[in-house]
C-alpha cells in the first residue's frame, strides 16, 4: 500500500471545508426558503384565523434558525477520503488523479507498477491547485430565497389587520378595536380624574392609555401585536407605581423606605379616618377660647393619633401631631393649631399620592383586562366581555339606544325618519305646532357641534362601595370658614361617598351653610 | 523499458508518420492506434474511396509487422485464410501432409470487405481474434504477437453480403466509423496522392515494442468508481430497469461484459496517450461510441425507426452520472 502524499491530504482537508460550507449554504437555502414560504402561509392565514405570532416574527425566527443552521453545518466537515478525493477531482478538474490516488492509498484497487507514479501525479496537482476552485459555492437558488424572503417580509409588513369579513381572525380584529375604545375612554377618565386630584403620575399616563386606545382602533394590529403594546404600557405603568410606592414608603418611614404594603393601597380609609380627626381637631382648636377639659381631650385624641398612626400616617405628620400635643399641654393653642395645620398639609400630599396609585392601579386593572379579552379573542358580548357596568343599574343608557315601550310593556316601533321625528313613534311634532321659526335659526352662524361617529357610546364607570350603617352625625354642628366650607365641597366632589350617604351628607352641610 | 513517456512519444511519432500519408481522420487515427495497443481489433465501416485500406497498409508500413491482406469475396474458403494441410513427397517417395499456414498468420492482418465472405468464412478469424491461435486438422497452431485485425466494410451496399454475426461482431474492440473527409482535407488528399513523391512512411516502432506498451497500459490505474461507472454505462445500454430511456425502448440487447472490457482497456490506453497514469471519466466518454456502438442490437422498433446505436449510447452517457452517490 502507498502512502498518501501530504500535499493530496491538505488538498483533500481545504476540499473537505469547502464542501461542508458549500453543504451549508444550500441547507442555509432551503431553510430560508422554507422561513420565507412558513412566513407567507402564516401571514395568509393570519387573514382568516387569529394567530398567536405575528409573521414578521415567524420570518425572523425562521431566517434565524436557517442562519444558525448554516453556521452549524458550516463547522462539520466530512473525513471520507474517497468522496473528498472525487469532490477534488471533480472541482479541480484534475481526472480522478486525487480519487485514483486515494483509493490506491487505502488499498480499494491494486497497486501497479505505475502506483508511484500516480501518487507523484497526484501530490503535483495538488500542488497547483488553484484556491479560486475551492470556495464554497453559494447555490443559484440563494439569490431567490432571498428575494423571497424580502416578499415575504414586505407581506407581512403590510398585510397584518387584513381580515377576510366573517372569520376568527376578523372577530378579533373587531375586539382589539372595541378594547382600543374602552382604553382611550378610560384614559379620558384617568385624565379628568389626575386634573381633579392633581396627580401627576397618572396625568403623564393618561395620554398615554388613550394614544394606546386610538392605536388599537386605528392601526392594523393583530392579536400579539396589539397584547404586546398593552403590555408595555402595563410595564410603564407599573414602573410608575413603584415609583409612587418609594414615595409613601418614604413619607412613611424616612429611615427603612420600606415598600408600603397592598393592604395599605386597598384600604385607604384608615389614612381619610386620620385625615378627618386632624381636621376636626383642628377646627376645635380654631375656636377660641379653650376650656381646660377640652383642651385635654384633644391632647389625648391627638396622642391616639400619633400612636395609632405608626406605618399608616406619614413620619412627619406623626412628628407634627405630637408637637402639637406638647403645644397644647403647654398652654400654647395657636402653636398647637398651626402644628396641626402642617401635619394636615403632610397627610394631604400623602392622599394626593395614594389616590395617584390608584388610579394608576385602575388603569393596569383595565389594561389587564383587554389584554385577557383580546387574548380570548372573538368580538363576543358574553357577561364576562361586557363594559364595567353595563348591565348594572348605572348604566348609562347612549340616546337612543333603549327603544321606547308601551305602557303594556311592549316594544313599540321605530319612530318615522325625517326631520322631525319625535322620541314616540308617531307623535312627531311638525313645523305648524312649533310656532315662528325663531330669526336667529335663520342666523348664519356656523356649525359649532362636533357630528359624532357611531360607537357604542361613551362609558361611565364609578366605583361603588357598599351602604354604610345609618347613623346620625358625631360632629356637632358648628359655624365653618369659608375656606373650610369650600374644602367641604370640593371633598364631596371627589371622595368616595357610597351613593346612600351622599345625601346626608349633603344634608349636613347644607345645615351647616343655612347655620352660617 | 517502457515508460509512460516512451509510450506516449512512441504512439506520437506512430500517428505522425500514418498522417504523411492519411490526410484528416485524426481520430480515427488515434482510435485505431488505442485498439493496436489495448490489444484488439478494429471493424472500419465506410463508403468506398475514403482510405480504410491505406490506413491499414500505412499502419503496417510504420510498425515493424508483418503484414496481410485477405480480401473477402463470396468464394473465399476458411482454409485461404487459416492454411490448409497439402500432400507432400520426400525424396524417398514418402508422402505425408504439411501444414501450409494462410495469410493469419501475420502480425497485422487486413479483412478488407470482411461482410462479403458467407459466415462460414468470417467465422475462421472467430478464434484468431480472441484466442490468438488457429486450429486446422486438430493441431493448434499460436499466432506471434502483437495480433491485430483490421476488418472493413461498406455500410451501404448489401447485395450479395453477409452481416456480420453478433459473436463475431463482438470479438471487435472498435467499430469505427469513416467519415468523408472536410473540403480543406480533400484538396490536401488530391495534392498528396497525385503528384509524383508518394510519401512514404518509416518504421518506428517495432513488435517487441508494441508487446511492451501493451502491457505498460495493464498497469495503468483505475479508481473505484471509475470502473463502477464503467459497470453502470454497460447496464444502462439495456433495456432493464437501470437503463437509459433510449435503451429501454429501441435496444433489444445491450452491450456485453465483453463490451465494459473493451472500454475500459482502450480508456488505459488513451489515458498513457494523454500522459496520465489513471483512467478518467474523459477517456470512457470519448470510447463510448467506438467500443461499445456495435455491441448493441436494436429492436424492431428501433430498426423500424431507423435508431443509430450511437444516440443510444450518447443518451446512455447523458443518463449516467459520474459521480453517483455524491453530493457536489
Amino acid at each position: 500500500m502507498t502512502a498518501l502524499p501530504a500535499e493530496v491530504r491538505e488538498l483533500l482537508r481545504r476540499v473537505s471545508r469547502a464542501q461542508a460550507q458549500t453543504v451549508a449554504l444550500r441547507w442555509g437555502t432551503i431553510a430560508t426558503f422554507s422561513a420565507a414560504g412558513a412566513s407567507l402561509v402564516w401571514t395568509v392565514a393570519g387573514t382568516v384565523l387569529s394567530v398567536p405570532l405575528p409573521p414578521l416574527w415567524v420570518l425572523a425566527g425562521g431566517v434565524g434558525a436557517a442562519v444558525l443552521l448554516t453556521l452549524v453545518r458550516g463547522q462539520l466537515a466530512s473525513r471520507r477520503w474517497e468522496l473528498l478525493a472525487r469532490l477534488a477531482d471533480f472541482r479541480m478538474g484534475t481526472r480522478e488523479r486525487m480519487s485514483t490516488a486515494v483509493d490506491l492509498a487505502e488499498g480499494r484497487i491494486p497497486a501497479t507498477a505505475l502506483a508511484p507514479r500516480v501518487m507523484n501525479e497526484a501530490a503535483r496537482e495538488a500542488r497547483r491547485a488553484e484556491p479560486v476552485r475551492l470556495r464554497p459555492g453559494a447555490p443559484a437558488a440563494a439569490r431567490w430565497a432571498l428575494a423571497l424572503v424580502a416578499l415575504a417580509a414586505a407581506v407581512a409588513w403590510l398585510i397584518p389587520g387584513l381580515t377576510l369579513p366573517a372569520t376568527p381572525a376578523r372577530q378579533t380584529a373587531e375586539r382589539i378595536r372595541q378594547e382600543g375604545r374602552r382604553l382611550e375612554q378610560a384614559g379620558r377618565r384617568l385624565q379628568e380624574q389626575a386634573r381633579t386630584t392633581r396627580a401627576p403620575q397618572a396625568r403623564r399616563a393618561a395620554p398615554e392609555v388613550q394614544r394606546l386606545g386610538r392605536e388599537l382602533q386605528q392601526q392594523r394590529l393583530d392579536r400579539a401585536a396589539a397584547q404586546a403594546r398593552i403590555a408595555a404600557l402595563q410595564r410603564q405603568l407599573e414602573a410608575a407605581r413603584r415609583r409612587i410606592g418609594e414615595r409613601i414608603g418614604d413619607a412613611l418611614a424616612p429611615q427603612t423606605r420600606p415598600q408600603p404594603p397592598d393592604a395599605f393601597f386597598r384600604q385607604p380609609t384608615d389614612l381619610d379616618r386620620s385625615v378627618r380627626q386632624l381636621r376636626e381637631l383642628a377646627a376645635r382648636l380654631a375656636e377660641m377660647p379653650v376650656s381646660e377639659g377640652e383642651r385635654r381631650d384633644l391632647a389625648q385624641q391627638l396622642s391616639d393619633l400619633a400612636q395609632s398612626g405608626e406605618g399608616r400616617l406619614p413620619a412627619a405628620a406623626r412628628r407634627t401631631a405630637e408637637e402639637a400635643q406638647r403645644q397644647l399641654g403647654a398652654g400654647n393653642t395657636a402653636g398647637a393649631g398651626e402644628a396641626l395645620r402642617q401635619a394636615l398639609q403632610e397627610l394631604e400630599a400623602l392622599e394626593a399620592m395614594m389616590s395617584d396609585e390608584q388610579a394608576l392601579r385602575r388603569t393596569q386593572r383595565e389594561l389587564e383586562q383587554s389584554s385577557e379579552r383580546i387574548a380570548r379573542g372573538g368580538a363576543g358580548r358574553g357577561r364576562s366581555d361586557q363594559e364595567p357596568g353595563a348591565d348594572g343599574p348605572q348604566a348609562p343608557s347612549a340616546p337612543g339606544a333603549q327603544r321606547p315601550q308601551g305602557q303594556g310593556g311592549e316594544e313599540v316601533p321605530a319612530p318615522p325618519e325625517g326631520p322631525h321625528e319625535g322620541s314616540t313613534p308617531g307623535q312627531g311634532k311638525g313645523p305648524s305646532k312649533l310656532g315662528a321659526p325663531s330669526p336667529r335659526l335663520e342666523g348664519g352662524g356656523e356649525r359649532s357641534g362636533v357630528r359624532g361617529q357611531e360607537a357604542p357610546g361613551q362609558l361611565q364607570t364609578s366605583e361603588i362601595l357598599g351602604p354604610g350603617r345609618r347613623e346620625s352625625a358625631r360632629t356637632p354642628v358648628r359655624a365653618l370658614r369659608p375656606d373650610a366650607a369650600a374644602q367641604a365641597d370640593e371633598h364631596l366632589a371627589r371622595q368616595r361617598i357610597p351613593i346612600d350617604l351622599r345625601a346626608l351628607v349633603r344634608r349636613y352641610f347644607d345645615l351647616l351653610g343655612r347655620q352660617q | 523499458m517502457t515508460t509512460p513517456e516512451t509510450f506516449r512519444e512512441a504512439v506520437a511519432a506512430l500517428a505522425a508518420e500514418i498522417r504523411k500519408v492519411i490526410v484528416g481522420h485524426d481520430a480515427l487515427i488515434e482510435e485505431v492506434l488505442i485498439a493496436l495497443f489495448a490489444g484488439g481489433n478494429v471493424l472500419l465501416e465506410g463508403v468506398p474511396g475514403l482510405g480504410k485500406t491505406l490506413l491499414v497498409k500505412t499502419l503496417s508500413q510504420a510498425l515493424d509487422l508483418r503484414y496481410s491482406r485477405i480480401q473477402f469475396t463470396p468464394d473465399l474458403m476458411p482454409a485461404d485464410i487459416i492454411g490448409t494441410n497439402v500432400v507432400m513427397q520426400e525424396e524417398s517417395g514418402r508422402r505425408f501432409f504439411e501444414f501450409q499456414r494462410g495469410p493469419i498468420f501475420s502480425q497485422i492482418v487486413l479483412a478488407d470487405e470482411i461482410n462479403r465472405a458467407t459466415p462460414k468464412t468470417q467465422s475462421a478469424l472467430l478464434e484468431a481474434m480472441q484466442e490468438r491461435s488457429v486450429t486446422a486438422a486438430g493441431t493448434q497452431y499460436l499466432l506471434e504477437e502483437p495480433f491485430f485485425v483490421l476488418a472493413t466494410q461498406n455500410p451501404i451496399e448489401m447485395e450479395g453480403t453477409y452481416p456480420l454475426p453478433e459473436a463475431q461482431v463482438d470479438r471487435f474492440l472498435f467499430k469505427l466509423r469513416v467519415t468523408f473527409p472536410p473540403p480543406g482535407d480533400l484538396i490536401t488528399i488530391m495534392d498528396r496522392t497525385t503528384g509524383p513523391a508518394q510519401p512514404a512512411p518509416e518504421r518506428v516502432v517495432g513488435g517487441q515494442t508494441v508487446r511492451e506498451m501493451q502491457a505498460l497500459a495493464r498497469e495503468v490505474a483505475v479508481a473505484a468508481h471509475v470502473k463502477d461507472y464503467v459497470a453502470r454505462l454497460v447496464r444502462a445500454t439495456h433495456p432493464n430497469a437501470d437503463g437509459a430511456s433510449l435503451a429501454r425502448r429501441f435496444v433489444r440487447y445491450g452491450a456485453s461484459p465483453r463490451g465494459a472490457q473493451a472500454l475500459l482497456l482502450s480508456a488505459k490506453v488513451r489515458a498513457l496517450t494523454e500522459g496520465r497514469p489513471n483512467v478518467a471519466f474523459e477517456d470512457l466518454r470519448t470510447l463510448a461510441l467506438p467500443a461499445l456502438r456495435h455491441r448493441l442490437i436494436l429492436n424492431f422498433e428501433g430498426e423500424a425507426e431507423g435508431i443509430d446505436p450511437d444516440d443510444v449510447i450518447r443518451n446512455v452517457l447523458n443518463e449516467t452520472p459520474e459521480l453517483a452517490g455524491v453530493r457536489r
